[in-house]
């Protein structure tokens, strides 16, 4: 999985976002991920989480950092590398697509513009839909499926970027234990592969079996480390 | 004043324009609180049709076309109508609320056009005074349609006063006003009825396109302000009433300067104003 | 049958061009919850119609077209910023912005005095599909004869086309989370502005023959009429043209022949009746999904 750039998925320092520049959701934030691993960005409600990740990808005004690099470089040079998966109830499933279209979206990059969404790339697609287990459910409106089955969707979207580094907001909220067990193993497999996961989570009894790191979060990095380490040392 | 003497109908207008935009101004600020701009909106077009409707009626029914009182009843019927129907519609699959508004928009209106034209076509020579309920025209409304819009303007004005607290409660904080037990949709459907009834007593002076921009131009500029929502209230009051004034005055002295044009254009230049308040220049989360 | 070339024909080729152009964009406009923006743009256009008008000193198309789109990507990007100076809504922005450049655009248009700029304020709301017919040249091909609008509609509704075609896949992306499209280039920064100004001339080109009204119909209705029944996005694109089509000749037809049938006289507005023809259609065909999904299968 080496490409050109450092090995380092993501870097930060000194990070400072949110919508309101005298009193941002998150101040001050270094942390570094190391490759091949899944981290847990976790911590009490408004602690920033979600600003964090929409703050690193542009999403959200920055308002100070003295670096932000991924895989060594700027954002911009590292598109095709890193993967978003935004809370699920912010989009509207009502959406005329099938779980295949959606998925196929993680491909419209690499496929470059003009070009059509071919037999190749939706083969590629269903593929992606196959490991988070909706192989027989490709043809499927999204409207028509459950939440859970629409969370794996998002996932396969992601495989399908095949991407390095996989930033995913609260990507077990409201799902069912399978649909959180068959996730917790396609991110699981991303790690063993050499990409690398940060997700925000909300539910601190699974982080252990489910995630390798644990960053708390509340404003500013409260601990950093190895999941059971970092979660018995704040008394968690 | 020089060109147009400044005779007893100049002043009813100016008079009756000047309640309008004051009420305007007041039920805007709740418009707005309440995030109700694009139905006001819809509510100014969809007085078209019931006022042609009202038109047909009174001639059939040998009133005459042109009876005040009924035109106005046919403009809130219809209104209201419409302001039904966009909840309606938004809940169904896949419409939302833009495309709520954009419907109900081009079918009253739409049904508005094609009375229109069918009335334009008419013998009668009491139609040419309808056009002008499009654009607005101080100078078009008759004498009777101006005492029938200022009583409007006035009863709105005093249910307005009479609901005042209960408005506000409502616009600023829902969740709170529901908790104290006030009847938040009973309340609703007063606002409902000051915007119906603002729009009737509008239209034909500010013209049904540009209505809303009378209730929404004023109170979007009185927001800058500090203080309380009765203060608030009151200032988008008095740039309302000002903006219609001087709509009135501009058309009046400048005939190819439409009155809904005129208003509309002096409430924006309020507006512009106001962002220049330092009071605005504090940063904050938009609302 | 000479009758219907003459004046039937060059109505329903243009307001079926309208439809083309408009409810192809405004498929994704409907997609994206922005069926409104539509409505800001027509009326936010004026101004520069008639600024355009007054630089040329005539009644010329490429620069009334260019004071139209300067004026309305002007108006939107105004209502954006006032949107954050202010701290309102974005409806609000939006009406305050777009009612004050309409205001100003029927202000300019009184000054001059209707005539000269061929769009008188009806015009501008409702169209002017019942003036518009063929006049057969003198030599030369027919085609020739048809009137100035048709051109202009048939550019801008294969501009429309053509985008829609060209960055399929971008749209989609866009309109389904617009986030994903950002952070993972699915959709270039440039696609929704793009698509914006393309809209914006579908619109200026419908404008001066179908009007505000309809131009917002076709925009919104197309589309919803569709969504019930197809959960496919080229389905959505296909029957909302179908369904437009078929709704704009029959509201043509009635506009143009229920004064002969009422035994009135004159013209009534065929945009306005085609505007609640399509308006009407969004309900029923909610109504008609409802009705078919419970027959048994």
């Amino acid at each position: 999985m080496s490409r050109s750039g450092s090995s380092v998925p993501l870097e930060l320092r000194g990070f400072t976002a949110g919508y309101a520049a005298s009193d941002p959701k998150v101040v001050d934030i270094s942390l570094v991920l190391r490759p091949g691993t899944t981290t847990a960005l976790v911590g009490p409600n408004g602690a920033g989480k979600s600003t964090l990740l929409k703050g690193i990808l542009g999403l959200t005004p920055v308002h100070a950092a003295d670096r932000v690099r991924f895989f060594g470089g700027p954002l911009e040079r590292a598109r095709d590398r890193v993967a978003y998966l935004p809370q699920r109830s912010e989009l509207d499933w009502d959406f005329p697509a099938s779980a295949l279209d959606i998925a196929a979206m993680g491909l419209y990059r690499r496929l470059g513009l003009f070009r059509r969404v071919g037999r190749a790339a939706r083969i590629e697609a269903r593929d992606a839909l196959v490991q988070v287990g909706l192989g027989d459910l490709a043809a499927r409106p999204v409207a028509e499926l459950s939440g859970g089955q629409r969370q794996r969707v998002l996932v396969a979207r992601a495989l399908a970027q095949r991407a390095d580094l996989l930033l995913l907001d609260e990507p077990f909220a409201n799902v069912d234990e399978a649909t959180e067990r068959a996730i917790a193993g396609v991110l699981r497999d991303i790690a063993a592969r050499g990409g690398t996961v940060l997700a925000v989570h909300h539910d601190l009894s699974t982080v252990r079996e489910e995630f390798d790191d644990a960053i708390l979060l509340d404003r500013t990095i409260r601990a950093h480390g190895p999941a059971g380490a970092t979660l018995a040392e704040t008394g968690r | 004043m020089s060109a147009p003497a400044f005779g007893a109908n100049t002043q009813l207008a100016l008079a009756g324009c000047t309640v309008f935009g004051a009420v305007a101004g007041a039920v805007g600020t709740f418009i707005l609180g309440r995030r109700r701009a694009l139905l006001a909106d819809v509510a100014g077009h969809a007085s078209l049709p019931g006022v042609c409707l009202a038109f047909l009626a009174g001639e059939a029914l040998g009133l005459g076309g042109r009876n005040p009182w009924l035109l106005l009843a046919g403009g809130a019927a219809t209104a209201l109508l419409a302001a039904w129907s966009v909840p309606a519609l938004s809940r169904l699959r896949g419409v939302g609320s833009d495309g709520a508004v954009a419907t109900a928009l081009a079918f009253f209106f739409g049904v508005g056009a094609v009375l229109l034209s069918s009335i334009q076509s008419h013998e009668s020579g009491a139609q040419g005074g309808l056009r002008t309920i499009i654009f607005g025209s101080a100078a078009a409304t008759s004498r009777a349609d101006l005492v029938a819009l200022t009583a409007l303007a006035a009863v709105a004005a005093a249910t307005l006063a009479l609901f005042f607290k209960e408005l506000a409660a409502i616009s600023f904080d829902e969740p709170h006003a529901r908790v104290l037990g006030l009847p938040v949709r009973a309340i609703d459907l007063v606002l409902l009825a000051l915007l119906i009834a603002t729009v009737v007593a509008g239209m034909q002076v500010a013209g049904v396109v540009l209505v809303v921009a009378m209730m929404i131009t004023p109170a979007a500029a009185a927001r800058g302000f500090r203080g309380s929502i009765g203060r608030i209230a009151a200032i988008a009051a008095a740039i309302g009433a000002g903006s219609a004034a001087a709509g009135v005055l501009l058309s009046l002295r400048f005939e190819s300067f439409p009155t809904g044009s005129a208003m509309t254009l002096s409430a924006t230049a309020c507006f512009l104003g106001s962002l220049l308040l330092p009071q605005r220049r504090r940063r904050g989360v938009p609302s | 049958m000479r009758e219907f070339l003459v004046f039937d024909l060059p109505v329903l080729a243009a307001a079926l061009l309208a439809l083309v152009a408009c409810s192809t964009l405004g498929n994704w406009l409907v997609l994206r919850r922005e069926a409104m923006t539509g409505d800001a743009i027509a009326h936010a256009v004026l101004p520069g119609l008639v600024g355009g008008f007054v630089v040329a000193g005539r009644h010329s198309v490429p620069a009334m077209f260019a004071g139209a789109a300067v004026a309305g990507v002007g108006a939107i990007l105004l209502a954006s910023w006032v949107r954050r100076r202010a701290r309102l809504e974005p409806a609000a922005a939006l009406g305050i912005v777009f009612t004050a450049f309409f205001a100003l655009g029927a202000t300019m248009l009184e000054s001059l005095g209707a005539r000269q700029v061929d769009l008188d304020p009806e015009c501008v709301l409702f169209g002017s599909l019942e003036r518009m017919f063929f006049v057969p040249p003198a030599e030369g091909p027919l085609l020739l004869g048809a009137p100035r609008e048709i051109w202009t509609l048939l550019a801008a509704a294969a501009a429309a086309v053509l985008t829609s075609i060209l960055l399929a896949k971008e749209l989609r992306a866009l309109a389904f989370d617009p986030e994903f499209a950002r952070v993972s280039g699915a959709a270039p920064r440039w696609t929704g502005p793009v698509s914006l100004c393309v809209t914006t001339v579908a619109i200026i080109a419908s404008f001066e023959a179908v009007g505000s009204l309809l131009v917002i119909a076709l925009l919104a209705c197309p589309a919803l009429i569709a969504a019930p029944h197809t959960s496919s996005l080229r389905g959505r694109f296909a029957l909302s043209l179908a369904a437009g089509g078929a709704l704009t000749v029959v509201g043509y037809a009635l506009a143009a022949h229920a004064p002969t049938l009422l035994g009135t006289r004159g013209a009534l507005s065929a945009a306005g009746m085609i505007a609640a023809l399509l308006a009407a259609a969004v309900p029923l065909s909610h109504a008609m999904r409802a009705v078919l999904s419970r027959r048994p299968a």
